[in-house]
């Protein structure tokens, strides 16, 4: 069992809020980016079978979870718990659980899995959200394995008193979130944009009419990004001013861009990964590496 | 209808490897323009992409390396070249033109005897590594240590005889040596580049603890100043070279792990280059995830509640 009740978790972030201190989520995806962002002030660590993508150094982009049964596969959320769990001391811990896997049909056992392990809350990730025709076909057929499953999980791990948070792309899905229970909203911005494997130029220029085709996962600029979180922070607050809403995905992969945002919506914090294990990762080693080799030697240059 | 050749297909699908003459022709013409070989030892993909991507001559895959992405101190773990051999794939894929080396641990007991040696090597070159280092080595032990293991084929030794069999194959090879009598031996071994090391790496969040000397006689103990560290390094330096005037010998471990080190480390030693393993892949991560959590933590706020 998780070492954090729901009240717990909500007093600790509401403590944030009431010293007007933003609330960051470190996604991780190893134990060392877990150790280190708890100890500079990360308020919960969130945890994603998609997140090993990062760290194996290749794109990952949102088609990425077209899948089903991600809760199963190699380094997932359940096998990871232990590591991320191992590095850390005091920092409540949450679960992206894929709520349309077809190894899970009863969802109320994929979140008692989760608990037992050691989770302290959950998420609905990878999550259908971003992409209504697609997901409308598959809450109509078959088992229903669609974003409605995913409301379904919020509710009823809200209803067993599990500290929640949502991923929501659009403005009525926020408000149905809400009304679920979800004690925190994320608005999602798409496919993380910068560095060497986020969206390219090419992904993040591409002109089309999304909200049209009522797709949402696609990656914004931070303009864009701003207008996602805007919208998504307004229908969160409609449904209920006492939810607390963060921001993740898109542009706000940097401290700057996160402030910009900040600036412009009175939300109240981010979901960072992609920021630290894709764009400081590649600063930072590449900015090692050439310093390396570009030290001289007292024995060179030598002929053979 | 005429069948396929299943073996015809399998070679034309094999990824080639990388030769000791081609390796070292490009160290030794890097180092004729006064340019230091540096190799790096990398656990995920994401380190090993950036590795390449800024010019890193060589990767080494061992199994220490994953106790650092664990966010602990570099640990051995149990089992050693089963753990190696798993990451290798997730290495691969993101490296296309740099020499993938293997830490082996040589007196693995899942590979004894000679055969068990072939067996070991064999795996290593099938799974698609392109050279060998002894890792874990023996070379840490004291010296009785190593003795009283080799009485059953099971201690330093073994580790010479793997680089006899690598020299024999054409495969690249990269060895240890904690002390200048085993840089000798390795170095009359046939050994391709020798790596004199300082024991376990401090520096850092999780660095091992700074001793002073060497009072247990034991390779892994990290030297505790630059001086002594440098004088070691030396040492081992000048007895290999008096095998083999031209062996390329780098440096790894102890008190090198920042460029900064590292540059006293070329300015008072005739080091060719430098293994960069918790310098590369613990240290400079342990300061890109606290120096970006700090700056994500203090940004303000417009919510005035």
């Amino acid at each position: 069992m998780g070492r954090f009740t729901r009240a717990q978790i909500l007093e600790r972030l509401w403590k944030q809020i009431g010293q007007k201190k933003v609330i960051i989520a470190a996604n991780c995806s190893a134990g060392i980016t877990a150790k280190y962002s708890e100890e500079m002030g990360a308020d919960l660590i969130t945890v994603h079978s998609t997140g090993k993508y990062r760290y194996l150094g290749v794109p990952y982009p949102l088609p990425n979870l077209y899948w089903g049964g991600a809760n199963e596969m190699i380094g997932n959320v359940f096998e990871i718990y232990h590591e991320i769990d191992n590095a850390i001391n005091n920092t409540p811990i949450i679960c992206g659980l894929e709520a349309y896997d077809p190894l899970f049909r009863k969802t109320d056992k994929l979140i008692a899995k989760a608990l037992e392990i050691g989770y302290d809350g959950i998420q609905n990730w990878p999550s259908w959200g971003f992409h209504k025709p697609v997901r409308r076909l598959r809450d109509e057929a078959g088992e229903g394995f669609g974003f409605e499953k995913e409301i379904r999980m919020i509710k009823m791990a809200h209803d067993m008193d599990v500290f929640t948070m949502a991923y929501s792309f659009w403005p009525d899905d926020t408000k149905r979130l809400v009304e679920a229970g979800a004690d925190v909203i994320i608005a999602h911005c798409g496919w993380e944009v910068g560095g060497e494997i986020g969206a390219p130029e090419s992904a993040v220029k591409m002109k089309r009419d999304w909200d049209a085709e009522e797709f949402a996962g696609q990656p914004r600029d931070l303009e864009n990004s701003v207008v996602q979180v805007k919208r998504i922070y307004e229908a969160a607050k409609e449904a209920n001013p006492n939810v607390i809403v963060l921001a993740t995905g898109g542009s706000l992969t940097t401290p700057e861009n996160c402030q910009y945002v900040a600036d412009r919506v009175p939300i109240d914090g981010f979901e960072i990964g992609h920021a630290i294990e894709c764009i400081a990762f590649e600063k930072y080693l590449i900015k090692v590496a050439q310093d390396f080799k570009a030290l001289t030697m007292r024995a060179h240059p030598r002929k053979r | 209808m005429p069948k396929l050749d299943r073996d015809k297909i399998l070679e034309q699908l094999k990824d080639p490897m990388f030769s000791r003459e081609e390796i070292l022709e490009k160290w030794y013409k890097e180092l004729e323009e006064g340019i230091p070989i540096i190799y790096t030892g990398c656990s995920s993909g994401i380190v090993a992409r950036y590795a390449e991507r800024a010019g890193i001559d060589a990767i080494v895959v061992y199994e220490t390396g994953l106790s650092r992405h664990w966010g602990m101190p570099t640990t051995m773990l149990r089992d050693p070249n089963t753990w190696t051999f798993k990451m290798f794939e997730e290495i691969k894929n993101v490296v296309n033109n740099t020499p993938i080396i293997a830490g082996l641990e040589c007196y693995d007991p899942k590979y004894l005897y000679e055969k068990g040696l072939k067996r070991l090597l064999f795996r290593a070159i099938q799974i698609g590594f392109d050279g060998i280092q002894n890792f874990p080595t023996l070379a840490f032990l004291p010296y009785n240590t190593a003795a009283l293991r080799d009485t059953v084929n099971m201690g330093w030794k073994r580790e010479l005889e793997m680089v006899r069999l690598c020299k024999k194959l054409g495969i690249f090879t990269m060895w240890y040596a904690c002390f200048p009598e085993q840089a000798k031996e390795v170095v009359e071994a046939g050994a391709d580049v020798v790596v004199p090391h300082n024991g376990w790496t401090h520096g850092g969040k999780l660095g091992a603890p700074v001793v002073k000397g060497r009072e247990l006689g034991a390779g892994i103990i990290p030297v505790g100043d630059k001086e002594t560290a440098a004088q070691r390094i030396q040492e081992i330096i000048e007895a290999a070279r008096s095998v083999r005037k031209d062996v390329i010998c780098l440096a790894h471990g102890g008190p090198w792990a920042t460029p900064e080190d590292v540059q006293y480390l070329f300015s008072h030693t005739d080091a060719d280059g430098f293994e960069a393993a918790s310098a590369f892949e613990r240290i400079p991560l342990e300061n890109a995830i606290r120096d970006t959590m700090k700056k994500f933590k203090s940004i303000n706020l417009k919510r005035g509640k």
